[in-house]
């Protein structure tokens, strides 16, 4: 007989429930059960079903003691950008309240950004070079003025994050890269001086900020006189409605990923761009938010085997990839994509940026610096013997992360604090904040932990000054059944789809490489009629239980949405730049492409598309020979340009490998 | 693939991976003392309640605990009526 796994863990709870109640789980019974159970999952092999020993799902917790708050400022979400914010805040003297769908600093992208550089004019960093290495790499299309202020506010920031404690390092690995630890766990235990991850919390309480943890934030509410005055949320736990009224709102939910083996990027699942969305907001990047490759020695997987499956066969990285790519085209391109993902392969040499000598922003991290003291390498977690092998490990990652810096809300290109067009709403962080600050590839490697932390910076500065100016308003009633009510609607529904089910098949519509790499038009629509499916059909009928359903319905509603912006976007940009390819269109289109796409909701409640045009000091030399102005090379685009052999050898192309 | 249980007789009800999963993935019996892996098939594999395991209960598996879903096993059946959540109503937000 074939049990799923719920049926299953009733029918174990059902035992071992009666055996507490009777009192005849006698010590020496429970080991024995308890070893079956713990007859350890690799020791049975592949294939084998696991045996899963334990106790059933006991049910919600209690609802909190708490259900609604008041606030000067509610941060929604604690990674980098929400750590910052809510302390720039409460330093401003604002009553603070975190809401945080995890724990903060083991939620989100945050736990496992490695490297935190910045940006130090006084060590040398020459900030034109790097703007111009930036714009080219960005192909035109990252906010110049925007990523300036950013680098310019860097170095504060990291030395926030320094007196902290967020930036010490695990120790180096002996010169064979490996640890002498065979054990993981002894590894983390030796270095757990330097465990950042706790220091979350305790920095906020330090400060006097109240933290809500396992409180997922759904609707951002908006006061008759048009201005943000507080959110709803889940608690997830307990699965409780609680409100925060606030004078000021920073939305700090982080992102999400299309990547394979990281489509679920940790509690990012782009929740704050969707809140932000319902208001009538527009949506920028969508098109080239992707994903950045995780592999076997970078966080991102736990093991080789997990991201193998997903992962490792679109990854730059030979040793894992030869034997079953290639043949594959497709493959072939995402493994050379990597190189034009980050600003580190054109900034050698070119503009005076020279490999690891301190002077570039870009990768420092990464490479390392000649001098292995050099401030601006600073590791958070662990490293390899002076930048060159990495240890085995801080074991511990989540799979993917998207394109940083970039898609999120837009707010005007010249927008430095994340002030949204709502009044008294504020976005900081990946994925919140679209101010498209690093353009349409993965930019300055290292940096954009810190870079987040710069924009929580300024949103929390920005929101403290803004909420001194008003006064709290009421939460409009009607808003918060509304709001309330849907949260609660799976509940309601007697006959309808688990949302585990929405989020598996999302998965298997978004991530083929047809989908996310190599995009056409046939396939784009292929997969957003199959989104539609999902919104339309499936969405409204999502069934959950506790308060963990109820978050997976949401989250599950929120992917389908994202899913459907970046499809859009993508069939949109009829063109190749960047991180997104269109077989179609294997070539940049300048003249009719240096521009945002945007998508907002209308009236009606339909996805709308939208240009957003973008300033003539991002485009760079217009003059400037094709072949001189794009170095990389789609597959197919010397064909479709008539591109000669030179052009094409004097700059490289897209399977280029550094 | 994701989390599994190494041996239940060693969680020593820390709540270290109630408090830490960023995916929600464990709850805690408090008759039992132990923690509960009640949704794994949401784990994201990061190892962060395996790293945290004061007691050495958990292990990272190879194997995914959840399945890949066909239509006809995602369909839930739910008699409202019978539930504890039936009583749920809007505007019984808060307290
Ligand atoms: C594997 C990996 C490796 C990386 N390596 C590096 C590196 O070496 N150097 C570097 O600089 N950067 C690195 N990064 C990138 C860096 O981690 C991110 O840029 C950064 O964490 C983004 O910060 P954030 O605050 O915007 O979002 P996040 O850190 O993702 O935080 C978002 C927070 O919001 C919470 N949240 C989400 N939705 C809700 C909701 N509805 N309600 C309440 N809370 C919510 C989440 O739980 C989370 O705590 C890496 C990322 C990954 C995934
Ligand atoms: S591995 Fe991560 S996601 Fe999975 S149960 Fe542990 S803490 Fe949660
Ligand atoms: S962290 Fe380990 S010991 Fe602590 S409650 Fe969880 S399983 Fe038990």
């Amino acid at each position: 007989m074939e049990l799923n796994r719920r049926d299953f863990l009733k029918k174990f709870a059902a035992g071992s429930a009666t055996a507490i109640a009777a009192g005849s789980l006698s010590t020496a019974a429970f080991a024995e059960e308890a070893q079956v159970g713990a007859a350890n999952i690799e020791q049975l092999g592949e294939g084998t079903d696991p045996i899963v020993t334990e106790f059933a799902f006991p049910g919600d917790t209690a609802a909190p003691d708490q259900t609604e708050y008041e606030a000067d400022v509610v941060v929604v979400g604690c990674g980098w950008a929400g750590l910052h914010a809510a302390v720039t805040a409460a330093r401003a003297g604002q009553n603070v309240i975190v809401v945080d769908k995890g724990r903060p600093g083991y939620s989100g992208m945050a736990p496992f950004s490695q490297g935190c550089t910045y940006f130090d004019a006084e060590l040398g960093d020459n900030m034109d070079a790097n703007l111009k290495v930036l714009q080219y790499t960005g192909e035109y299309l990252c906010n110049i003025e925007g990523f300036r202020h950013t680098l310019e506010n860097s170095k504060q920031a990291y030395e926030e994050n320094f007196e902290f404690g967020l930036t010490g390092g695990y120790m180096y690995a002996p010169a064979s890269g490996i640890t002498e630890f065979s054990q993981d766990k002894e590894y983390f235990q030796a270095n757990l001086a330097n465990e950042r991850h706790h220091k979350w919390m305790q920095v906020l309480s330090a400060e006097g900020v109240t933290v809500l943890p396992h409180t997922m934030a759904v609707n951002v509410l908006v006061a008759d006189d048009g201005r943000a005055c507080g959110i709803v949320a889940l608690h997830v736990k307990s699965g409780t409605a609680v409100t925060v009224a606030a004078k000021a709102v920073i939305l700090c939910a982080g992102s999400g990923s299309y990547k394979p083996g990281g489509f679920v990027v940790g509690g990012d699942t782009f929740d704050g761009a969707c809140m932000a969305y319902d208001l009538g907001l527009t949506i920028v990047g969508m098109e080239f938010d992707d994903f950045h490759q995780t592999n076997s020695f970078a966080p991102g997987d736990y093991y080789f085997s997990n991201t193998w499956d997903y992962v490792e066969p679109y990854t730059p990285y030979d040793t894992y990839n030869t034997a079953p790519v290639s043949d594959d085209e497709v493959a072939q391109y995402a493994a050379g994509k990597h190189s034009f993902m980050s600003a580190n392969r054109v900034k050698q040499g070119l503009y005076g940026l020279a490999a690891n000598d301190g002077s570039g922003v870009s990768n420092r991290t990464t490479n390392g610096s000649a001098n292995p003291d050099d401030p601006r390498c600073a590791y958070c977690l662990s490293w390899g013997d002076q930048g060159k092998n990495r240890t085995a490990d801080s074991y511990g990652a989540c799979p993917g992360m998207p394109l940083h810096m970039a898609s999120g809300v837009y707010c005007g290109w010249d927008e430095r604090n994340g002030a949204t067009p709502i009044t008294g709403l504020y976005v900081a962080g990946d994925g919140e904040f679209g101010d498209m600050a690093e353009g349409v590839v993965y930019g300055f490697v290292g940096s954009t932990s810190t870079n987040c932390s710069v924009q929580g910076d300024l949103a929390g500065a920005a929101a403290a000054a803004y909420a001194d100016s008003v006064e709290l308003a009421e939460l409009p009633e009607d808003q918060v059944v509304a709001a309330t009510d849907a949260i609660f609607a799976p509940r309601t529904i007697t006959k309808g789809w688990d949302p585990n089910y929405v989020v598996d098949r999302l998965c298997a519509i978004m991530t083929p490489p047809e989908v996310q790499l190599t995009k056409n038009a046939v396939n784009l629509y292929a997969a957003l009629t199959q989104v539609e499916y999902l919104r339309d059909k499936v969405c409204p009928k999502m069934m959950g239980y506790s308060g963990h359903d109820l978050r997976i319905c949401i989250e599950a509603q929120h992917k389908v949405t994202s899913a459907e912006m970046k499809l859009r976007a993508a069939l949109a940009r009829e063109e190749s730049r960047g991180t997104h390819y269109r077989e179609e269109f294997p070539y940049r289109d300048d003249a009719n492409f240096l521009c945002h796409i945007g998508l907002s909701k209308s009236d009606d409640g339909h996805m709308t598309v939208s240009r957003i045009e973008i300033p003539e000091e991002w485009k760079g030399d217009l003059t400037a020979d094709y072949a001189t102005r794009y170095p990389g090379r789609f597959p197919g685009e010397e064909e479709a340009l008539g591109l000669t052999a030179e052009a094409v050898e004097a700059t490289g192309s897209y399977a280029h490998k550094d | 693939m994701s989390v599994a249980r190494l041996d239940l007789n060693k969680c020593v009800g820390c709540q270290n991976c109630v408090n830490i999963c960023p995916m929600d993935v464990f709850y805690f019996d408090e008759n039992a003392n132990k923690s509960v892996m009640a949704f794994p098939e949401n784990c994201q594999s990061c190892a962060q309640c395996y790293l945290h395991c004061i007691g050495g209960s958990l292990t990272m598996s190879t194997l995914r605990a959840s399945y890949a879903m066909s239509g006809g096993r995602a369909l839930r059946t739910f008699p409202i009526e019978k539930s504890q959540y039936a009583q749920e109503t809007s505007g019984s937000w808060g307290k």
